[in-house]
């Protein structure tokens, strides 16, 4: 597993972690993984979509390469809950930040 | 927005020869179900051949492992049957099959993960998932195998899971309820949408971007004591946004931190009716291996004559509020595409391409949570079956 990166700034992660568990009380007491986005390139996908749709693709090239210069990092909350008849359920929150702690993108588990 | 044909380029959906090839293992199935078994399995392949004929696609059926099955094809078997060295098999077979020009080839395979195995990919995301079950190599052209290479498969991929082997009955009953023509959609309130309450907001609208009337089922207060067979009806879709478990047979509903069990697979043996075209956005929502139709709902629907299932393999993730984004564009683009009369496996190709592209304009980049939901979708089910049009949608 992904240790937590250390150049995001303590005071931005803790802004986002009260953030989480402002929004999910389950959250609270909960580490988060945290790490920079991995963002490969995506020039050989537009391509595998030309195959697919050429429509699809001729909209995305005008739009590939926009806003990737940002440093953009992502946080992982992870925790079990109860469920009735006694099933135990994995729940995972990932907030996806940049370096001035902007919520860009919040998703869960299903 | 099709499978791929020899010439490379896409292939149309008005491509002159379409063609299904099956593939399996003689040995595993001979192993789980016995020689009788076995027949059985070949007899209705062949009968699915003939109905096959009436929607004019040709089922080619190849055992991957066996000698006489291969050479019909110039080919030799495989002597694994680990994900790569059966890929290699599909790929040869692929390539023999769709010389003729306007030839377009889907996969059809023929069993679950321990019949054929599940690529295991790795995991994008750094979840608690070790890895990621994906046919989605399968799907793809020579070579391309890893996870990376293989978020965007352009060749439709179905499969018929068979469970833990012991039940010969529930692959017999996909491949003999297996359409030979496509099923047509009632107009009026064509769908079943159950929601988790937490997922409220961004499961509606997808129901209101189908076009879709009627109200969602919500969990909780919903659960699985209040499932009725008015629910299901005549419907052609049924639209799951609930949690799911590799642990549990159920799906739950959410609100706040109550997690309710919304949905259980005897809930599907006592209502469901057959031909509907199945997608649940669970985690874990395809898995199927060493299940029964009694502990998996996924199994459960395809024993009920289910036209598909389309799940995840693994944990799966969803926005909270709209828009949507991941699993739930998967939903919508799939249901979209084939509302539109897209085949199965063609609206699932075409969906994994819309993920895309949303993710790329409105982020800028495709992030890991995109890459895995790209990967851990899979289709049970003829990838060439067909919803007529006439249903209300966009």
């Amino acid at each position: 597993m992904p240790k937590t990166v250390s150049a995001v700034p303590a005071k931005v992660l803790s802004k986002i972690k009260k953030e989480i568990v402002s929004r999910f009380p389950e959250m609270k007491g909960v580490r988060p993984e945290v790490v920079k986005r991995r963002l490969p390139p995506d020039a050989d996908l537009i391509h595998v979509i030309g195959k697919i749709d050429g429509e699809l693709r001729k909209s995305l090239t005008r739009m590939k390469g926009v806003r990737r210069k940002r440093e953009i990092y992502c946080a992982s909350f992870e925790t079990k809950m109860k469920a009735s008849r006694g099933a135990v359920l994995r729940r995972i929150v990932r907030v996806t930040f940049d370096g001035e702690g902007h919520i860009l993108k919040l998703v869960s588990s299903k | 927005m099709s499978p791929s044909s020899s010439s490379g380029r896409p292939a149309r959906r008005n491509a002159n020869r379409r063609l299904l090839l099956a593939v399996s293992s003689r040995r595993r199935l001979r192993q789980r179900f016995g020689p009788d078994g076995l027949d059985e399995i070949q007899e209705a392949l062949g009968s699915y051949k003939g109905r096959l004929a009436k929607r004019r696609v040709t089922l080619e059926v190849a055992f991957v492992d066996d000698a006489s099955s291969m050479t019909s094809f110039g080919l030799k078997p495989t002597r694994s049957l680990t994900a790569p060295s059966v890929k290699k098999s599909v790929d040869r077979l692929v390539a023999k099959l769709a010389k003729p020009p306007g030839t377009s080839v889907s996969l059809l395979i023929i069993g679950g993960g321990e019949v054929i195995p599940y690529f295991k990919l790795s995991n994008p995301t750094f979840d608690s998932d070790s890895f990621v079950p994906s046919d989605n190599p399968y799907g793809c052209g020579p070579g391309r195998v890893s996870a990376e290479k293989c978020l965007l498969p352009e060749r439709s991929v179905g499969r018929m899971p068979d469970g833990d082997g012991k039940s010969l009955r529930l692959l017999l009953d996909q491949i003999n309820r297996a359409p030979g023509s496509a099923r047509a959609a009632p107009k009026k309130s064509p769908a079943l949408g159950y929601t988790a309450s937490v997922w409220r907001r961004v499961s509606q609208e997808v129901w209101n971007e189908l076009g879709w009337r009627g109200r969602l089922r919500v969990s909780p207060p919903l659960s699985y004591v209040d499932v009725k067979a008015s629910w299901f009806g005549s419907k052609r879709f049924l639209y799951f946004n609930l949690h799911g478990s590799d642990r549990e047979p159920y799906w739950f509903g959410q609100k706040g931190a109550k997690f309710t069990t919304a949905f259980s697979p005897a809930n599907v043996r006592r209502f469901a009716r057959p031909g509907a075209a199945v997608l649940t956005e669970a985690c874990y929502g395809a898995i199927e291996m060493k299940r029964r139709k009694e502990s998996s709902i996924a199994l459960a629907f395809l024993g009920a004559g289910s036209l598909c299932v389309l799940g995840s393999t693994s944990v799966a993730y969803g926005a909270l509020v709209p828009p949507m984004s991941e699993a739930d564009l998967i939903a919508f683009h799939f249901f979209r595409n084939v509302l539109k009369g897209l085949s199965l496996g063609e609206a699932l190709v075409s969906a994994r391409a819309h993920l895309v592209a949303s993710a790329l304009s409105t982020q800028g980049y495709l992030d890991e949570d995109d890459r895995k939901t790209l990967l851990q979708f899979v289709l049970f089910g003829d990838p060439t079956a067909t919803v007529k049009r006439g249903s209300p949608g966009k």
